[in-house]
């Protein structure tokens, strides 16, 4: 029976350098900052909300913003938190805030089932396409702040970092562009919200992994 | 020196601050722990191998260690992950016997124990686990795996297949 080389472990000692311990601090710091950048741009080009800028804030938009949040910092917490593996490490508030926040989706589709004609009205609105190029562009600015951390760490679930980090990401990306979003339908909120979340989901989902293995 | 957490614990918090003495300490027991970890889980000619290659992880990744957690659930998610790839990779023929190599020593098997991955196996289906020590671990053929199980050549790969994408969903998973 052969054993690892005494010289091989020599090796790996000599070349020790002082390390400091991968810290979710930076992380946090890039997703700051590219959803203050973000947010700059939007309203620089897009415009912001009549009511985010004079008030009263419109309920709707409380509710989307807090709910993109919740979903978008649980999952960005879990995400970061997957570059330090250990057994017994697996969280799953990221599920639950998925669940939670699932409830918009199903909120639109019990609505346009009650009233179809209305929420065809609402979901065909010309703002479709900013929500979504402006939502996915701003997804992609976010995931990537996740890739380097990931890159740096050692995931040992590929799988599951790519799916939180698109989760993450494209509810972030959404949030950054929700402050210009002149909809408060929920139909609309319901389709274009949740889509843009699932293709920045489903894209992370596929392409992450590669990009984190290690 | 023994393996146990605190010991390993201290000797990697050293290790990240640069004390080569400690970390060459911590190399020589955590080597001791993952080839013990996979004594029963891979042909004998290929633990060497993984031996290093988890080293090497360890080494490259140890800023992903938190000192304020403990080590050995660090280690143990490393060492699985690195088995898995493996077991994803690798399709070579048992050379030794397994059940006669793993021998009890101190309280490291405990240790071991606790790497988990015949639990992780234990979670799986029967069929597809079953597929996955004959034809990864033990080394069959898929003709050869397909005779001893009583399962089809293309049921056999499928059950590999898919019990190693289950088995990399649960590197993380606790006993």
């Amino acid at each position: 029976m052969t054993r690892i080389n005494d010289d091989f472990l020599d090796g790996l000692a000599d070349e020790l350098e002082p390390v400091r311990p991968l810290s979710d601090t930076r992380v946090y710091f890039g997703i700051f900052g590219v959803g203050l950048v973000g947010i700059l741009l939007v309203a620089g080009t897009l415009g912001v909300r009549p009511d985010v800028l004079d008030g009263p804030l419109h309920p709707m938009f409380l509710f989307r913003a807090a709910t993109l949040l919740l979903l978008g910092g649980i999952c960005a917490v879990s995400a970061a938190a997957m570059a330090r593996p250990g057994v017994g490490r697996v969280g799953k508030a990221w599920l639950a805030a998925l669940a939670m926040a699932g409830v918009v989706p199903l909120t639109a589709l019990g609505y346009a089932l009650w009233d179809p004609a209305q929420a065809a009205r609402a979901v065909w609105y010309w703002s479709a396409i900013y929500c979504l190029g402006v939502s996915l562009s701003a997804a992609t600015a976010f995931a990537t702040v996740f890739i380097l951390h990931l890159r740096r760490g050692a995931p040992v679930s590929p799988q599951r970092a790519g799916l939180v980090t698109g989760l993450a990401s494209g509810s972030l990306g959404v949030l950054v562009y929700s402050i210009h979003c002149p909809s408060d339908n929920i139909a609309y909120i319901g389709m274009w919200y949740s889509l843009a979340i699932a293709i920045a989901t489903l894209t992370c989902r596929l392409i992450v992994p590669r990009l984190i293995r290690w | 020196m023994t393996a146990d957490e605190a010991t390993l614990a201290r000797l990697m918090a050293a290790a990240q601050r640069g004390d080569k003495a400690a970390y060459r300490q911590l190399l020589g027991l955590c080597s001791g722990l993952v080839r013990r970890f996979y004594l029963r889980r891979l042909p004998e000619g290929a633990i060497d191998d993984l031996v290093q290659e988890t080293l090497m992880s360890l080494h490259r990744k140890r800023d992903s260690w938190d000192p304020q957690r403990p080590f050995l659930p660090w280690l143990a998610a490393i060492a699985r992950y690195r088995w898995i790839d493996h077991l994803r990779r690798a399709y070579t023929r048992a050379e030794v016997g397994l059940e006669d190599v793993f021998g009890v020593e101190s309280g490291e098997a405990a240790i071991v124990a606790r790497f988990g991955c015949d639990t992780l196996l234990a979670k799986l289906p029967e069929a597809q686990a079953a597929a996955i020590r004959v034809t990864r671990i033990e080394g069959l053929s898929t003709t050869e795996a397909a005779a001893r199980l009583g399962q089809s050549e293309s049921l056999v790969k499928v059950n590999v297949h898919r019990g190693l994408k289950k088995l990399a969903a649960m590197v993380e998973e606790d006993q």
